[in-house]
């Protein structure tokens, strides 16, 4: 896999997983 | 009044309305569609437009119907017709009839999803018993899913079988629906979605750890996100990706709508919106493009792969992943069970939607001809047993696709355009600001504001004119078809959309003369 495949997939999906678990944290503490 | 009723029916948990909002958008898109639209489109290109979709196109869609429902809700509305007219302050007549939109279009596609999904409950039980299992190549597989798929064909199974795994699906959604929404759709989300989470992480470990054959886990996942620059400059795709955002997020279809309805007037929306569709994100692209391509490619190759993904969602998830199954290691007992996981997955996240899917028909029938809940759900199973039996016996004409693009594809597109021109033109976007942060656990970033008002809206009629343009007048002409003999069934299909509208139309109409009456319901 190349160099710049793996660090966009890691990227890509680090993003997306940092951002729904902010969201759902956020969302269940109700604030 | 209904409005009272209405007003009954509320959310129990905000985990339990993540859930559910989640389980309607996370269905058989995040983990069929998604993969096969991705390779088709340039692999990792795709995903550029894909997240520029997200930001621009998604999320502003997804905060702007979860503030319509709410709004709606406030006035006692369940269903899009009344939340349209009480956006335009009931002003423009016309308003409420366009609303039937968001009625008929997800009546339509929970008829024909409903029996897709009735399709993997099947096929999780075929991998429980082995029942495909010495079918070892595509060709043989493909054969076998069409023969269960066309009731003529009995060199598999009896036509009855797909027949009666419609009717088991069809019957456990009215049997949710009737259970209302917190005993009901809230408890099968707070079941059905750690189920699919857990079952997608087994299966996502077993793909990546899976021993090398024609290609690795590794080569399939360069495959799906190595970027091939020069498609970044075609406008098919993206158009492909924004087109995938509506399917992925279920914007644009009217049940968003009915189930922010049920929330109270000082709800969150904000935060809960961007939950749910951060959720679904997390679905798509960490566990949906890690599953089907990269087993594909260990098994198929690169390029095997590819030409299977170009067979559409089906070849790949169905038929590829069979075959799949029947390669692993301890095939007999591991196969069966990650096929029945595959397939059991696949139904849950295809269920949670299908309820989703006819909660605005549901809706609808309780506010405009006043039925308890118990007696919507029992009609909307009948409607949709007795029309989707038409999608089972006339299948191999392509009917079921053709209710798919007009509802599925194109609909969506034409319905979110017209809902954010009433949202931020029409009410406004400073009332649209406003009503948005009522009880907001988020402060929604200045810069959605012009996005909202300006942004998207050329974003959506760019991609209405285009696909108008090169799709859907073909389409509607017929000039698609390539089984001459099936354009009588296919105008059969559309006739029966087409008097789903007007049954809308003709109900709404006479619901507010009865209004203006006065007259008790």
């Amino acid at each position: 896999m190349s160099t710049f495949a793996l660090a966009f997939m890691l990227i890509s999906m680090g993003l997306v997983t940092v951002l729904t678990v902010y969201c759902l944290y956020r969302t269940l503490r109700g604030k | 009044m209904n409005g009272d009723r209405h007003a009954q029916e509320q959310w129990g948990t905000r985990i339990g309305l993540v859930m559910a909002m989640a389980g309607n958008a996370v269905g058989l898109g995040n983990f069929l569609r998604f993969p096969v639209q991705a390779a088709q489109n340039g692999g990792g290109t795709f995903m550029i437009p894909y997240f520029v979709s997200f930001i621009l196109l998604g999320i502003p869609m997804m905060w702007i119907e979860w503030g319509v429902g709410r709004y709606g809700g406030t006035f006692g509305h369940g269903s899009v017709p009344g939340m349209f007219d009480v956006l335009t302050d009931r002003k423009r007549k016309w308003a409420k009839y366009v609303g039937v939109l968001g009625v008929v279009m997800p009546l339509v596609v929970f008829i024909y999803y409903t029996y897709i999904v009735a399709w993997m409950l099947a096929f999780s039980f075929f991998s429980l018993t082995g029942d495909y299992f010495g079918l070892g190549d595509v060709a043989e597989m493909r054969q076998y899913l069409y023969s269960f798929q066309d009731i003529y064909d009995g060199s598999t199974h009896g036509g009855w079988v797909a027949l009666l795994f419609f009717a088991l699906t069809i019957a456990f959604v009215a049997w949710v629906l009737g259970r209302g929404i917190s005993g009901g759709i809230e408890k099968l989300a707070l079941i059905g979605m750690p189920v699919l989470f857990l079952f997608a992480f087994i299966l996502v470990w077993r793909v990546l750890t899976l021993p090398p054959a024609a290609g690795t886990a590794a080569e399939g996942l360069e495959f799906i996100w190595s970027p091939d620059w020069q498609a970044l400059g075609n406008a098919r795709v993206w158009i492909a990706a924004a087109g995938q955002m509506f399917f992925t997020l279920s914007v644009g279809m009217g049940s968003i709508q009915t189930y922010a309805s049920y929330l109270r007037k000082n709800d969150d929306v904000t935060l809960t919106g961007l939950s749910t569709a951060a959720t679904n994100e997390f679905a798509e692209v960490v566990l949906g493009g890690t599953i089907a391509i990269p087993a594909a490619v260990v098994f198929f190759g690169v390029a095997g792969a590819t030409q299977i993904a170009l067979g559409g969602s089906f070849d790949l998830g169905i038929v590829a992943m069979g075959v799949v199954f029947q390669g692993l290691p301890g095939a007999e007992i591991w196969g069966r069970l990650a096929g029945f996981l595959w397939f059991f997955l696949l139904f849950v996240a295809g269920i949670t939607s299908s309820v989703a899917l006819a909660s605005p028909t549901i809706a609808f029938l309780q506010e405009e001809l006043g039925l308890t809940r118990r007696k919507a759900a029992r009609a909307v199973a009948a409607l949709g047993l007795g029309l989707g039996l038409f999608h089972v016996v006339f299948y191999r004409f392509g009917v079921l696709a053709e209710w798919d693009y007009w509802a599925g594809t194109f609909g969506l597109v034409v319905f979110a355009t017209i809902e954010i021109v009433l949202f931020a033109w029409i009410f406004g976007m400073d009332r649209g600001w406003e009503e948005l942060h009522r009880g907001a656990d988020l402060k929604i970033p200045g810069i959605y504001k012009p996005i909202m008002r300006y942004v998207t809206p050329v974003f959506l009629f760019v991609m209405l004119g285009w696909w108008t343009w090169t799709e859907a007048v073909p389409t509607l002409l017929m000039e698609t078809v390539t089984e001459r003999g099936n354009i009588p069934y296919l105008w059969v299909s559309r006739s029966l959309m087409v008097l789903l509208l007007l049954i809308g139309v003709w109900l709404v109409r006479r619901s507010w003369q009865e209004k203006a009456r006065g007259a008790p319901r």
